[in-house]
């Protein structure tokens, strides 16, 4: 496909795929695939869940485009989208109770295929245990959040978003977003107060 | 007790606060213990949560989501072609980089007072008075082509070349010959503001940049007869919309391609013009942005803006080209062949004759226009075509003829009556407009007068 893709704004590659070019479409998933696959995995620490989920995110994308306003950042129609998403996944897990994870879950089985994957250079062991120690904790600390502190820490830290853009996402205002940030690094802090690491 | 202004503190270590707030809690950071140790504390959770772990999309994620999309809705099917191993299989996505080392030269004074690019007419005509940033006389010091006389003393080996070209032209071409009849639609559709507007209403760096150069590349300059004041308005508008940090124009940090094509098109201005305040413009410029990563095209135009700078031996944009671009071989698209033959021929030293064969070899199984109907045009690839022409024009000899003909002849035979090229002549200019497709299509006919062999 065109090389030039690359060079077009989010709104011009909206356009192209209103116009049903598949180029386009492509062109958008290679620009976001790794936001939202990392969104989802930092909500579940699931991989294929993650994967799963932001596929499923690039076609309701595509059922949605009549409602995405070019004078909109992007990313916003983009993460609430996925937000939308997983709030519906969660609400389907509560009635239908949650599928068996293929892989190891976290604090069960070190999740070999995930930190394979992971960028970075190759630290000493040492490191890799006390940066192994610091993350579980940090894992575990997260998942006791709340679902609403715990999508404006991610939006926050993982996805680097103002809190602007947060509160529109979430369609709170920024008082809301700056007081559940608040409490929930308050409560990440209270949790993670025995580890020297941190 | 805790304090009242213990609640404001996650938001002021993240900068979220004004910046009135942040200065009256700077200031009671300095009393109060209390507050000043929960800062830190705030910091540290916040800098481990920075590191949690990423992953990387796994190997055909993109391609998968297409094949579904076209899975759900069929009429996608028809569209284009499918992803093409590689292109889809990587993320664009790129977690933005530092600026680059130092700048090259000082900064120019006045010129950045107001780096916002105007979005709308009006703010563009705003912006007219801003460009008093600009000297509003602003002339370059460049030789007049378009008039009789001599050519004046001036050492750049693209201006030589591209006016020794237009003399010979006549000879051999009618009148108006495509490149000017495509110039002059070019010149009736730019606004007065000196910016080509985008498809969303917006003054465009990318636009004018590509725009400039096939005005550039056919030996025009600011001080041209016919298209000289095209020439200084885009160069006005480029140097304006130029933000401290060197980027031209505001894009996502993530797309840089604009960038250096606005760089590339003020490269190579400032090598016909001798004009100090343009060359600072376009050495900032030049040295902005962490292309490691990019795209294909991106790279290409990297490449090719800094083996522009160094054509200019006493120094002033860059010191010269730099190793380690010739690394692209074997990439599956067609623009990384182009990349890859490029940069192996203007390497200092070029890669190996074998490689470069085999890379010109592997560029020619990759038609760039295939289509000369209208229903056909989705199958064009206008930047494939205008970079590989540059490619193929560094190697020379057969090859270079039989990758240039046929495109020279299917964009004579696809040029509209009133000069541009059709809006829809490829997926791209679907979106970007007539601008794109007409500048494209110049440059790839000026390619063989654009740029002397670079590797000689």
């Amino acid at each position: 496909m065109p090389g030039a893709w690359e060079s077009l704004s989010d709104s011009e590659l909206v356009a192209a795929i209103q116009r049903r070019t598949l180029g386009a479409f492509g062109a958008l998933v290679g620009r976001y695939e790794r936001s939202l696959i990392n969104f989802f995995y930092h909500l579940g620490w699931d991989p294929q869940v993650a994967e799963d989920c932001a596929q499923e995110v690039f076609l309701r994308l595509y059922r949605h485009l009549d409602t995405y306003e070019p004078q909109a950042k992007f990313t916003t129609f983009l993460f609430r989208v996925a937000r939308n998403l997983w709030i519906d996944r969660k609400r389907a897990e509560a009635i239908r109770g949650k599928p068996l994870p293929l892989e190891g879950r976290v604090g069960e089985e070190p999740d070999r295929a995930v930190r394979e994957r992971v960028a970075g250079p190759g630290p000493s062991p040492v490191e890799i245990l006390t940066r192994r120690e610091t993350e579980e904790a940090l894992r575990a600390a997260i998942d006791h959040l709340p679902e609403e502190q715990k999508a404006v820490v991610i939006l926050s830290e993982i996805q680097g978003l103002k809190y602007q853009e947060i509160g529109q996402i979430l369609n709170v205002p920024v008082g809301t977003v700056k007081s559940r940030m608040h409490t929930a690094i308050e409560k990440l802090k209270e949790r993670l107060a025995d580890l020297e690491s941190v | 007790m805790t304090c009242e202004h213990r609640s404001e503190l996650t938001a002021y270590v993240k900068g979220e606060v004004s910046p009135f707030e942040r200065e009256a809690l700077r200031l009671h950071l300095e009393e109060c213990e209390g507050c000043a140790e929960e800062a830190q504390e705030v910091g540290r959770v916040l800098r481990a949560l920075g590191r949690l772990p990423r992953i990387e999309p796994s190997a055909g994620f993109s391609a998968r989501a297409t094949a579904a999309l076209v899975r759900e809705h069929p009429e996608f099917a028809g569209e284009g072609a499918l992803p093409r191993t590689g292109f889809f299989g990587r993320p664009a996505l790129r977690v933005a980089g530092g600026l680059a080392a130092g700048f090259l030269v000082a900064t120019l004074a006045g010129i950045f007072l107001a780096p916002r690019v105007p979005k709308t007419p009006d703010d563009f005509s705003k912006a007219g008075h801003v460009a008093g940033r600009v000297d509003p006389e602003y002339t370059p010091d460049s030789p007049a082509l378009d008039g009789p006389g001599p050519v004046p003393r001036d050492p750049s080996p693209l201006l030589f070349l591209r006016h020794r070209t237009r003399e010979e032209r006549p000879v051999v071409e009618t009148s108006p010959t495509p490149v000017l009849a495509g110039l002059r639609c070019l010149a009736g559709e730019q606004p007065t503001g000196g910016a080509w507007i985008g498809p969303d209403g917006s003054p465009s760096v990318g636009l004018t940049g590509l725009a400039l150069l096939a005005f550039l590349g056919d030996g025009r300059t600011a001080a041209s007869k016919e298209f000289g004041r095209a020439v200084r308005k885009a160069i006005e508008f480029l140097v304006w919309s130029q933000l401290p940090s060197g980027r031209l124009g505001e894009g996502r940090e993530e797309i840089l391609e604009d960038h250096a094509i606005a760089a590339t098109a003020l490269v190579e201005a400032s090598l016909v013009s001798w004009d100090p305040a343009l060359t600072a413009a376009a050495a900032k410029a030049l040295a902005y942005g962490d292309y490691a990563g990019r795209g294909a095209a991106t790279q290409f135009w990297r490449v090719l803006m800094l083996r522009l700078a160094s054509l200019r031996e006493e120094g002033g944009l860059v010191p010269g080209f730099p190793g380690g671009l010739d690394k692209a071989e074997g990439s599956p698209t067609g623009v990384a062949q182009a990349l890859a033959l490029f940069a192996g021929l203007v390497a200092k030293p070029p890669a190996a004759p074998e490689a470069l064969a085999r890379r010109a070899s592997g560029l020619l199984e990759r038609p760039a226009l295939l289509g000369t109907e209208r229903g056909h045009f989705s199958k064009n690839d206008l930047c494939l075509a205008h970079l590989g022409s540059l490619a193929m024009h560094q190697y020379g000899g057969a090859l270079e003829a039989r990758w240039l003909s046929p495109l020279r002849d299917k964009l004579i035979r696809t040029q509209e009556p009133a000069g541009s090229w059709p809006a829809d002549f490829d997926p791209v200019s679907v979106v970007r407009g007539r601008v794109y497709a007409t500048a494209l299509a110049i440059l790839i006919l000026e390619t063989p007068c654009r740029y002397p062999r670079m590797g000689e």
